[in-house]
């Protein structure tokens, strides 16, 4: 069953997703996360995917739009703690070394 | 996707491995999400048959069947998109992910068959 939760760290916001990220959900989570991209309060997004057990190419393309959009947006976007079979996707796609991958909220460098 | 997920269950009574089942759980999900956006558009409803062939201790076919119109894709070279493509994935993973694939239309039906060579050590039983 899938399941996003959200918390907000300062500047930081943490969407935290449980489950399958597949064709069935992306659209509700771009209208989601769009809210955190077009606010000002949040300047970096970080995507926790630790519980994230499924990834196809309907899901690749939503972090990539994700990303996109934060260029635009002037934003920072991390994934956390991908799952090994996120990993093992992204990898397989070639786009292990395109995100910007944490471990920890910690890593996220302070801004003023 | 339910259907997929039902798959990866039914392999699992005949495969050790959950990488392995994940793999083909991928492709298949792949081949389906292809009919569903592009055979017969996401908003449209149509019939889609998955058949699973087992060939115990060597290999598994898996055919995906839709009756949308003809789709060319595979007849085109497999690529792997640029980093901020947002789409257009489906087939390279497909290619990546078993050893042989083909496409065929005929009779009004559209078949994807993809097979993957499995190893003697990971079957079950």
């Amino acid at each position: 069953m899938e399941r996003m939760s959200t918390e907000i760290q300062g500047q930081i916001c943490i969407v935290r997703y449980a489950g399958e990220l597949t064709l069935e959900v992306i659209d509700s989570l771009k209208d989601e996360i769009e809210e955190y991209l077009s606010g000002s309060d949040c300047m970096a997004l970080v995507m926790d995917l630790s519980k994230t057990v499924f990834l196809d190419s309907s899901g690749i393309g939503f972090l990539v739009h994700i990303n996109n959009r934060k260029t635009i947006k002037n934003k920072e976007f991390y994934l956390l703690a991908p799952s090994p079979q996120v990993r093992k996707t992204l990898s397989l796609v070639k786009l292990i070394d395109f995100f910007h991958i944490i471990e920890d909220v910690s890593e996220i460098p302070k801004t003023d | 996707m339910q259907l997929t997920r039902s798959v990866a269950d039914f392999l699992q009574e005949w495969i050790e491995d959950k990488d392995l089942i994940h793999d083909l759980r991928l492709v298949l999900s792949e081949a389906c999400v292809n009919v569903a956006l592009h055979g017969y558009g996401q908003q449209a409803d149509g019939k889609l048959e998955v058949h699973i062939y087992i060939d115990p201790l060597k290999k598994i076919h898996l055919e995906v069947r839709d009756n949308a119109p003809p789709f060319y894709g595979p007849q085109q070279s497999v690529y792997s998109p640029g980093p901020k493509d947002e789409s257009g994935r489906g087939l390279f993973i497909i290619s990546r992910l078993v050893d042989a694939f083909a496409y065929n239309y005929a009779n009004g039906q559209n078949t994807l068959s993809m097979e993957r060579a499995i190893e003697e050590n990971v079957w079950k039983g």
